[in-house]
């Protein structure tokens, strides 16, 4: 009776562990195989960045998204920061649209205002 | 007894871990072809872009295409983007300055942008806004000063805006009238014929702008004007169901404009629409082009200039779609693009 319990919770284990291994996996997947990437460019005395998928250019953003007038970013690591979460946001199949609340948690400094 | 008992259990227990084997290959294979799918369909409706939204609102100044607000199926937004039609990219501009909202209208007078009216999950509304893109800001204009109102018409020509039709809440509405840029002002613009309707289209051919399809109190309307730009009148044109092979009402559609045809597509009739009919304004008769590709959709966005025309972003019941796809009307249907 006891070794039979103790093939109940091998099984148990081994089934918790392959889930697991299978997410882990199949998440490193979607990553390698979507190959988006992004590219900063400076613009006027600041930075954009844009976000390519393969040879395809998916958005261009020469502008700090969100903020009225054209300001670039004002350090080549704002505009990856941004860029990075939009990549996240699309791995997730989540909309790109970046907010308000995202930018101030991203340490962007035009949005300690808000 | 006993014996035989622990044979049975036995028995028992080697069938249940063979089950719980089967199960555990069953998942690592299901795991591994459902990743296939998702991804292979990820990638191919992701000519993705933009955000996936419904009943935003849209103009085109240029070569490019801007599209806002909207509604994302949990979210009423407030978010803008343009749509490069050469570069084939999406940028997030300053977000709009009103509050969030669906239906709304869009239109573009003398290479500025306008969104106003729609719904914000309670009321109707009846604020504008107009939007600069050499500067990327907003103004606040005007508010129109009668009923509030969603899914509405509205279309820019000779330096004017038009607005008119839509749903105030309670009534449909076939009231038009002229927004004046260079006053800040609105007039009510008498001498339309047609019936009140909701969720109509208009598209712009040269000094004419064409109106119709919509919807109102379950009938759809079959009724087709044309606007004279230069005496602002109306004239009723071939109804939409003149000939019998026509399926073109329907509300909740697009309305474009291409190497001087117009053109009606996607929308709703009962189900979701996918079907395209090409206007020619000569001979005042329609034909059924190439369905639109990708899924059936109503209440999506369009971007055209006359050379070039992109549709995208509608929904098809509580699926909310995100891509966009460009209009070769006179080209060979190839389903392999």
């Amino acid at each position: 009776m006891k070794r039979i319990l103790v093939a109940y919770v091998f099984i148990a284990v081994a089934t918790g562990f392959l889930f697991l291994r299978f997410t882990d996996y199949s998440f490193s997947t979607t990553k390698s195989k979507i190959p988006l990437q992004s590219e900063i460019f400076p613009v006027g005395d600041g930075y954009g960045y844009q976000i390519d998928l393969e040879d395809r250019v998916l958005i261009k953003q020469e502008y700090i998204p969100i903020l009225e007038g054209k300001r670039p970013f004002s350090t080549t690591e704002d505009a990856e920061r941004t860029a990075n979460k939009v990549i996240s946001k699309l791995l997730k199949k989540e909309s790109p649209i970046l907010t308000i609340s995202e930018l101030k948690e991203l340490q962007i400094p035009e949005f300690n205002l808000y | 007894m006993k014996y035989i008992y622990n044979m049975k259990g036995r028995v028992n227990h080697i069938k249940m871990l063979t089950m719980a084997s089967v199960t555990l290959c069953l998942m690592a294979s299901c795991s591994n072809d459902d990743e296939d799918e998702d991804l292979g369909n990820w990638i191919d409706q992701s000519v993705f872009d933009g955000s996936p939204r419904s009943g935003s609102a849209y103009f085109t100044i240029g070569n490019i295409g801007y599209s806002g607000v909207g509604y994302d199926g949990d979210d009423y937004l407030t978010s803008f983007w343009s749509y490069d039609m050469d570069g084939d990219y999406w940028s997030q501009k300053a977000d709009f300055p009103g509050t969030a909202r669906n239906a709304a209208v869009g239109f573009t007078i003398n290479d500025k942008g306008y969104i106003g009216s729609g719904y914000d999950g309670l009321d109707e509304l009846a604020d504008f806004y107009s939007y600069d893109p050499t500067t990327n800001t907003w103004t606040t204009i005007a508010t129109f000063p009668s009923t509030p109102r969603r899914s509405a018409v509205a279309f820019g020509i000779n330096g004017y805006g038009y607005f008119g039709t839509g749903f105030d809440g309670d009534n449909d509405r076939k009231d038009f009238w002229k927004y004046d840029p260079s006053t800040d002002s609105w007039h009510e613009l008498v001498g339309f014929g047609g019936d009140k309707r909701r969720a109509a289209i208009t598209f712009t051919i040269g000094d004419y702008v064409y109106m119709g399809t919509g919807v109102s109190n379950g009938i759809y309307l079959d009724d087709f004007w044309a606007f004279d730009s230069a005496t602002e009148s109306w004239t009723q044109k071939l109804d939409l169901d003149e000939e019998d092979d026509y399926s073109i009402v329907r509300s909740n559609a697009v309305g474009f404009t291409l190497n001087d045809y117009g053109y009606i597509a996607t929308g709703t009739y009962g189900g979701t629409l996918q079907s395209i009919w090409e206007y020619d304004p000569s001979t005042d008769t329609w034909e059924s082009k190439t369905d639109f590709e990708r899924t059936s959709r109503q209440d999506a966005v369009v971007f055209s200039n006359n050379a070039k025309a992109f549709i995208g972003l509608g929904r098809t019941g509580s699926l909310y779609l995100d891509d966009l796809e460009q209009f070769f009307p006179y080209d060979e249907y190839d389903d392999e693009d």
